[in-house]
């Protein structure tokens, strides 16, 4: 089956054909929830957010300026509406732990080379789970979705030099979770 | 830190970030997205052509009523009702109405039409939009 562009599909929408709709909810849902879940650390929350966001981007559909991709619009609603979540919720916001602590990158990825993917994933799912909401926008936009630091600043409204200060922080601050959890898990086997 | 270990950084999250995958919603996401997107028409993202074409016609039908009653020789007026309404009794001048319209409808084409458009609506909602969601 040829794969056919998201503008494809607007244009089939904007002329009436909504069913068209499903394959762009198809094509981009992971990534849309992916990024609600690790914002609000809830499922349900997290779904119903994604939903919300993909049903505004289709009200608006209309609006959408062709000069960007459908990916970064949609990615650009479902933060602001996990942030205004995150408002209602009263959430913390900021990542618990502020401080700069030493890195041992190679203790650390040595640690993560003897693990299974399976353990690697989960230990991963708990040093990003650490992190503050933006960082990890930050982390999962860059490196899942190999978005390139000015479509990241349009997406969560920061500029460029901000993204990558925050950017090398979040990843510094992972690393260093990731050796923490690691150091526990050893612990806690012998 | 050096550029080294910042380049080692960056790689070495890559790839446990592309390891470890997105995560999932329900799998009857994209079926609850669309169900509301079919239950909501409001949400139409296209310009339902309605509004000037209903306010045209709703000005129109009864400006082609009155010329046709004039063309055809008949009175502008339903049969009875005087422009002096105000000496004859409004119970009347409704009634007589009513009369007319009901003669006027009751040509065998418009429960033809109402038939028609009963069919239609319902091949829309029981087959098309069935059809048209499960592609």
């Amino acid at each position: 089956m040829s794969y056919l562009k998201d503008e494809h599909y607007i244009e089939r929408v904007l002329q009436g054909d909504h069913s068209s709709y499903a394959m762009l909810v198809e094509r981009h849902k992971d990534m849309v929830f992916t990024l609600a879940y690790r914002m609000l650390k809830n499922r349900e929350e997290a779904e119903e957010v994604a939903q919300d966001a993909f049903l505004k981007a289709y009200s608006s559909l209309k609006k959408f300026r062709k000069d960007s991709r459908f990916s970064t619009w949609i990615y650009r609603i479902v933060y602001n509406l996990s942030v205004s979540q995150l408002r209602k919720n009263n959430k913390q916001m900021q990542s618990l732990d502020d401080t700069e602590r030493p890195l041992d990158l190679e203790d650390t990825h040595e640690k993560m080379d003897r693990l299974e993917q399976d353990d690697r994933k989960k230990f991963i799912e708990q040093a990003l789970a650490s992190l503050s909401y933006d960082e990890q926008t930050l982390i999962t936009l860059y490196y899942q979705d190999d978005l390139p630091v000015g479509e990241i600043a349009d997406i969560t409204q920061m500029t460029s030099s901000n993204v990558k200060v925050k950017l090398h922080r979040a990843r510094k601050r992972l690393h260093a979770q990731l050796g923490d959890i690691l150091k526990q898990e050893i612990n806690s086997l012998l | 830190m050096s550029k080294q270990q910042n380049n080692d950084l960056d790689k070495s999250t890559r790839q446990w970030m592309h390891e470890s995958g997105l995560e999932k919603p329900s799998m009857d996401f994209t079926k609850q997205v669309m169900e509301q997107v079919e239950e909501k028409p409001s949400l139409y993202p296209y310009k339902r052509g309605g509004n000037l074409f209903n306010i045209l016609m709703a000005v129109l039908i009864p400006i082609a009523y009155f010329i046709y009653n004039y063309m055809t020789g008949g009175s502008l007026l339903p049969v009875g009702v005087s422009l002096q309404t105000e000496i004859q009794p409004y119970v009347r001048v409704f009634q007589l109405v009513v009369e007319k319209l009901a003669i006027d409808m009751s040509t065998p084409l418009v429960p033809l039409g109402i038939i028609a458009i009963v069919a239609l609506l319902a091949f829309d909602r029981l087959i098309l939009r069935s059809v048209s969601f499960n592609r």
